[in-house]
């Protein structure tokens, strides 16, 4: 019977092509308004660690000056630093109370090919972190892996690279093995990194959350002994009167400039975790440090977007407003589907008189309003991926992620689109299959 | 077959009463060829549309088939029109975009018929009203009479008990009129049972009895005798 009432649904659309058209056609733009709003904020707030989120948590100390706080909140009390202090970072490091601990920073270097002419160098971001890092946060490789315990502890010289860095430097070889020039000093290459960009890049600040990912990796510790400091591209804050021009002087003070993020086996390790800042901050007060009242934080990734606003209130407007134009042109379209039903009396008069219930009639004009849904959606679909398109040009300085649907979100689309119009189609369905039977057998 | 026992309807609007139909009995056997007949206005069609299941009687008993019809559902309504009655109309509602094959077929698509069965009954209907050989062509490619033989092939496909048709040769000329009305002889004389709505007193008289409605009520007419 599905076929049957699919067929009917496709001659009843093609009897009034201009009046399908018409609704078609405001459905898919009213979907297309919505799905391009609901895509950015969705792909601005979505969990980009499901699976773990709970247990990939980032520490927030409060080593800061007792005068003032760093910065006040959305809700006006004060900040915490969402950075460490050097000092702070190596010795939660050094207590080991995590599975894994991802500290990072970055800093600009020209790199090029060992052997390439130094004019092909060029300046680029890089992250020093941990051998954690991909794991953590889920980067995949596609040549080599990361670097060893070893190399994090001493320091050595190696390198990951991006898959895009790595088409450029070495035409998209296996470049493991081969060696790179960082500032003046030879990295070996261990690992290249798959295209990669979790949206939102959720372990930094919202200023840089839609932005690419760095596209060179190198150890923590190999930044220190290289004495890589580029302080104009770094994020550092820093308080009180201590020098702070060199790198050895950086790690030295009280500036904060180095994230910390840890993952645990489980969350009760997590809350464990956070006893153990709260014993570390008791100790550092006894030596005159941490004099401020507001609490250390360990925040989960879900907890961190919230805290950083990953998806602004604006957005959470502009998916209100859409929606709402949604409803309006659904209101529409529901005005046309009486009109339209209205018109098909006699014919339901007919069916009725030779055996069809009001049921079946609800069902064979479901179908045809599911179908309009289902136009209207694949339509909806095409205009918002065009709107996404038209925004990614607008708006370079955010990753082309944020306005890209996955493919959750295209079903979700046309999901939406037949849903919202089997909804508004109940009352001009329900109003078809009151009609009067008598009344209507003269009107086919 | 068709029993009806103190049937009346009226409408109420507001504070008036209006008797459309007065109380009367009427009994239709399996077989017989019952023409009504009576001015416009005199409630021949709300007559037919109380027989036909599409309109509640106010007062009496309608029985169809030993089955009391008083009181059932919509759902069972429907299965009883479904089975029982098989409707051929003035203007032949015909469903434009549907071909012929799929006209005759819509009644059949509410019953558990399969679609082997589906077809054969359908073939059947159309051969016997003379179209099988058009079964792709749609309704608007035919002429009058051939429409409404269609209808008629679309009210024999389910095997109902009998016909209902209101004026069925009333939007044709008087040749394709007279196929029709010999079309339901035929049919009447294969055992299936037609109550015809009809202005033409000449159709009538080919009918086995006559009923009369006037200002609401109903009588028996004799009818004359034809060579």
């Amino acid at each position: 019977m599905g076929n049957y009432y699919f067929k009917l649904a496709w001659l009843s659309l093609k009897k009034t092509p201009l009046l399908s058209l018409l609704m078609v056609g405001t459905i898919a733009i009213g979907i297309a308004a919505a799905m391009i709003t609901i895509t950015v904020g969705y792909m601005m707030g979505k969990n980009p660690l499901p699976h773990k989120s709970e247990r990939v948590a980032m520490v927030h100390l409060n080593a800061w000056d007792p005068a003032e706080p760093i910065s006040h909140r959305r809700n006006g009390e004060p900040d915490v630093p969402s950075m460490l202090t050097y000092r702070d970072t190596m010795a939660l490091i050094a207590a080991d109370r995590a599975d894994k601990h991802v500290p990072f920073t970055n800093f600009a270097a020209t790199i090029r090919v060992e052997d390439a002419d130094v004019r092909t160098a060029q300046l680029h971001e890089v992250r020093s972190t941990s051998r954690h890092f991909f794991s953590v946060f889920g980067a995949p490789f596609i040549y080599g892996g990361t670097w060893s315990e070893e190399a994090d502890t001493q320091g050595e010289s190696v390198i990951v690279l991006s898959k895009r860095e790595n088409d450029r430097l070495f035409q998209g070889a296996d470049s493991t093995g081969a060696h790179v020039i960082v500032g003046s000093h030879l990295y070996r290459v261990v690992g290249v990194i798959d295209d990669w960009q979790p949206t939102p890049r959720f372990y930094v600040n919202a200023h840089e959350m839609y932005k690419s990912t760095s596209p060179y990796f190198v150890p923590f510790e190999s930044q220190m002994r290289n004495n890589l400091f580029s302080p104009t591209s770094m994020p550092w804050d820093c308080w009180g009167d201590g020098p702070t021009s060199t790198l050895q002087e950086v790690m030295l003070s009280e500036c904060v400039w180095i994230k910390l993020w840890l993952e645990f086996e489980t969350e009760e390790q997590k809350h464990e975790y956070f006893e153990f800042m709260e014993d570390y901050t008791e100790e550092q007060r006894k030596m005159g440090r941490f004099n401020r009242p507001e609490p250390n934080r360990l925040m989960s990734v879900t907890e961190f977007l919230e805290e950083e606003g990953a998806v602004s209130e604006e957005n959470k407007i502009g998916i209100g407003f859409a929606l709402a134009f949604l409803f309006a042109c659904l209101c529409n379209v529901m005005s046309l589907m009486i009109t339209k039903f209205h018109g098909k009396g006699g014919e339901v008069g007919l069916r009725r008189a030779v055996g069809a219930t009001k049921q079946n009639i609800a069902i064979q004009f479901g179908y045809e309003s599911a179908l309009l849904g289902f136009f209207g959606g694949v339509i909806g679909l095409i205009l918002a991926q065009l709107g996404l398109s038209v925004l990614t040009e607008m708006y370079p300085e955010y990753h082309a992620n944020v306005m890209t649907m996955n493919f959750s979100l295209m079903v979700s689309t046309i999901l939406l689109a037949v849903g919202t119009s089997l909804l508004f189609g109940l009352w001009p369905i329900y109003r078809a299959v009151r009609v009067q039977l008598s009344s209507q057998l003269k009107s086919l | 077959m068709l029993k009806m026992r103190g049937v009346a309807k009226s409408f109420i609007t507001d504070t008036i009463k209006t008797q459309a139909l007065q109380p009367f009995d009427l009994e239709i056997k399996q077989g017989e060829f019952v023409a009504v007949v009576g001015p416009s206005g005199s409630g021949k069609t709300t007559f037919l549309n109380i027989a036909g299941l599409l309109e509640e009687h106010s007062e009496g008993q309608y029985f169809l088939d030993e089955k009391e019809t008083t009181g059932l559902s919509d759902k069972q309504k429907s299965s009883l029109r479904n089975q029982k009655i098989g409707f051929i109309f003035q203007s032949f509602n015909l469903i434009p975009e549907l071909n012929l094959f799929d006209n005759v077929e819509m009644p059949l698509r509410y019953r558990d018929f399969n679609a082997k069965e589906r077809s054969e009954r359908v073939l059947n209907a159309l051969e016997q009203v003379g179209l099988a050989g058009r079964k792709s062509h749609y309704p608007q490619q035919l002429s009058g009479g051939q429409q409404q033989r269609v209808a008629i092939a679309r009210a024999l496909a389910g095997s109902p008990s009998f016909l209902l048709a209101d004026e069925p040769t009333g939007n044709l000329d008087s040749k394709m009129a007279d196929g029709i009305m010999s079309l339901l002889k035929d049919i009447n004389k294969q055992g299936t049972s037609i109550l015809m709505v009809t202005h033409d007193m000449e159709q009538a008289q080919q009918a086995g009895r006559i009923v009369e409605i006037r200002d609401g009520h109903l009588s028996e007419q004799k009818v004359a005798m034809t060579a």
